[in-house]
């Protein structure tokens, strides 16, 4: 009995390590090296302030991907009101019973589960993928934003920013909260 | 009768089984997260994550699969114990860390819990389907399980 159990895992474990070599996934999001990203705001400040501004970290081809600053993608919650303030497109990643609740206003609602959906993709038809794109979900543990990351890279979008505290923080911080009128068509 | 609920178990068992393992599949993107999320493996372990994310759909198959054929059905279902008792664990250790997950357990399909987090209902939720496991255990297969052949010939065998 235990030598049968023990054959039926192994045959999971060696079916499951066969799949993983032809599905590529990825473990946590990497902004693209060698992509020169823009500022993403731009800032009437000058000077020292300047660069105290969420796109004003400006990476370039000619950088090594040590400089490239991996943690510049992910973006505090003042920077993300930031980002907020000049028009950037959010996307929420919450779960849809969380969303209901209220969300941050004008944010498009897609989960990781429902990217690849005609719906979620009807959401993005009118976004620019050379436009900066500013995911968020529940902060803490939650790791949608992450997902909906690499999904976006993979649809081509290359200035993606994390917002870390997700939508806790922002609620937290006292910014404005919109209650959606209606869920949108999953 | 008895051989027909060891029937009914065992193909209701599998079929679940199979759904969760199709939906983990589908998007093993999304799965991954969820493994990421129990902060049980390292994220700096890439392949122990991708392994993990790839390899527990995958037993959950081939354990379902040993259920619908019948064959080596108490090993299938003693498996599937096994699995289910490690996802209680899991579930437990995440619920005593204070930590908000989300279930990967049927993606966005929800079998009797309702809250998109990890909660005690998880718990009781994989004790039933561990409790069909350990009475497929007991019963054993039933009805139309290769096992019940395979005796068949092997008790035939020294009489040829």
């Amino acid at each position: 009995m235990v030598c049968r159990i023990m054959t039926l895992l192994a045959l999971g474990i060696i079916a499951g390590a066969i799949h993983s070599m032809f599905v590529p996934v990825k473990v946590g999001f990497q902004p693209d090296s060698g992509v020169t990203v823009r500022p993403a705001v731009p800032s009437p400040k000058a000077g020292p302030e300047a660069s105290k501004d969420p796109g004003a970290a400006t990476q370039t081809a000619s950088q090594p991907a040590s400089e490239a600053a991996p943690a510049d993608f992910k973006l505090t919650i003042a920077q993300a009101k930031k980002f907020f303030d000049e028009g950037a497109p959010f996307i929420d990643g919450r779960p849809d019973a969380e969303y209901r609740l209220g969300t941050i206003p004008g944010s498009r609602h897609i989960t990781p589960a429902r990217f690849s959906e005609p719906a979620s993709q009807e959401l993005l038809q009118f976004m620019d993928p050379g436009q900066p794109v500013v995911i968020f979900c529940g902060g803490g543990d939650c790791h949608d934003s992450e997902t909906l990351a690499i999904f976006f890279q993979e649809a081509g979008y290359k200035r993606i920013y994390i917002v870390t505290d997700g939508f806790p923080g922002w609620t937290a911080a006292g910014y404005e909260v919109e209650v959606p009128q209606a869920e949108p068509k999953p | 009768m008895k051989s027909a609920v060891a029937l009914i178990l065992r193909l209701a068992l599998a079929g679940l089984f199979i759904f969760a393992a199709s939906v983990k599949l589908e998007n093993p993107q999304v799965f991954l997260s969820s493994v990421l999320a129990f902060k049980v493996i390292p994220a700096h372990a890439d392949h122990l994550v991708k392994l993990a994310t790839f390899a527990v759909p995958w037993v959950e198959l081939v354990a379902a699969a040993s259920l619908i054929l019948g064959l080596w059905t108490r090993a299938g279902a003693a498996l599937l114990a096994l699995t289910l008792l490690g996802f209680i664990g899991l579930i437990i250790s995440v619920l005593q860390r204070g930590m908000s997950v989300k279930c990967g357990c049927f993606g966005r399909f929800k079998l009797f819990c309702t809250d998109d987090a990890l909660s005690m209902c998880n718990v009781w939720q994989n004790c039933g389907l561990l409790a069909i496991a350990l009475a497929i255990l007991i019963l054993g297969p039933g009805k139309l399980a290769l096992d019940a052949k395979c005796r068949k010939l092997e008790a035939a065998e020294p009489a040829t």
